[in-house]
């Protein structure tokens, strides 16, 4: 059922594991036509998480330096390997119902890379894709970094883009196992700081016009999470925010 | 031009079923693989587990996004497919072929009759592809 509106909400910062638990919730009400589709604008604390297919060993830090450095590890639902998330980065999940089209998944991808590079070139950064290795980046530095889920025909997670996060963090993981690339930030680019607001409000128009939907703005985060706690009452099929996803448990190595 | 093998039988979640006597060898069609990309990892059920038709029984992932695979027919695997789980790239070689996921013990053979012929699946396709 294309062609309908994507509700856009900005979450702010936000805890890792809480949005985990709230995408699920929103995937699941999705496929119950109980939500739009949905576009989550935010940004978490350090956290460092791992894919699916991913190892553990992508992270060079033991437990004991994650709690020096304030930051968790998860090992979570989406595809690909270790990603960073932190503050200064912006954060996009993308709660979409693919329908017949769920398998599709090469071209909801290249989607979300095209709404990548349209908001970075309105700043003037010229950024590309590397067919061979998903994501979106700026020479041989990663800016920006994906990892979805396709749950019975639902999009979850998203892409997280790098506008100015501390770099430092990268330093403790092989970024998506690839050993020979760096990784690199919309500031650190331009030589000067940007804001977080600013590139949101970017990437708002540049998500409508890379999917060719007309991307708004009404729920507030609170009107969002509310809708959710309505929606999640015992013996509801389908939304049971707090399960770990089938044969995953999370695994929460820092406290 | 994707590839529709004759004598299978197809979901409309784009898995094909090979049925032999009460046993269904299963996976994921010609086009399914086009339209993922690169397969990079996979988790199949282990011999033993139920599955049901239409249910969620394992994980394909590509392009940095991990889609469920469906089960085609209800019953209990009897065999999964480790040497495509250690090479997923050959379900992008070899979908109907070295890239069979799992084995099925069929618990209800009239299931099948749920599930598309090659002509239907072809037919399938192409109001897919008028859609777009």
């Amino acid at each position: 059922m294309p062609a309908a509106t994507i509700h856009a909400v900005r979450l702010g910062r936000i805890d890792y594991l809480e949005c985990w638990q709230l995408q699920r919730a929103l995937a699941s009400a999705r496929r119950l036509q109980q939500v739009p589709d949905l576009l989550l604008l935010l940004e978490h604390p350090p956290t460092y998480t791992v894919g699916r297919g991913g190892k553990r060993s992508n992270l060079l830090i033991d437990d004991a330096m994650l709690q020096v450095l304030g930051a968790r590890f998860y090992a979570v639902d989406r595809g690909g390997d270790i990603t960073f998330h932190g503050p200064g980065q912006l954060v996009a999940y993308v709660i979409l119902d693919l329908g017949r089209e769920q398998r599709s998944v090469r071209r909801f991808v290249e989607r979300l890379e095209r709404a990548v590079i349209d908001a970075l070139a309105h700043f003037g950064v010229e950024a590309m894709i590397d067919p061979a290795r998903p994501g979106v980046w700026v020479g041989r530095d990663k800016i920006a970094a994906i990892g979805i889920a396709v749950n019975r025909g639902v999009t979850y997670h998203g892409f997280a883009l790098n506008v100015d996060p501390d770099l430092r963090y990268f330093e403790y993981m092989i970024p998506c196992g690839i050993p020979d690339r760096g990784v690199t930030s919309l500031a650190k680019l331009l030589g000067a700081p940007v804001s977080l607001a600013e590139v949101e409000a970017e990437v708002l128009r540049s998500f409508s016009r890379a999917f060719g939907r007309k991307v708004v703005e009404g729920l507030t985060a609170a009107e969002l999470t509310g809708l959710v706690r309505e929606l999640t009452v015992p013996g509801h099929a389908g939304v049971t925010p707090g399960q770990a996803p089938a044969g995953r448990r999370s695994t929460e190595t820092a406290r | 031009m994707v590839q529709v093998e004759q004598g299978l039988r197809y979901s409309r979640t784009h898995e094909w079923a090979r049925i032999e006597g009460d046993v269904a060898t299963v996976g994921v069609t010609d086009y399914a693989q086009s339209e993922l990309g690169d397969i990079t990892y996979l988790e199949l059920p282990q011999p033993g587990t139920q599955v049901k038709q239409g249910e969620p029984m394992g994980v394909i992932e590509s392009v940095k996004a991990a889609s469920d695979i469906y089960s085609p027919v209800s019953g209990e695997v009897i065999e999964a497919n480790q040497g495509v789980v250690d090479a997923p790239e050959k379900v992008n070689q070899s979908p109907y072929g070295e890239a069979w996921l799992v084995k099925i013990r069929l618990s209800d053979p009239s299931e099948v009759e749920n599930l598309m012929d090659a002509t239907a699946y072809e037919q399938f396709l192409a109001e897919e592809a008028a859609a777009r």
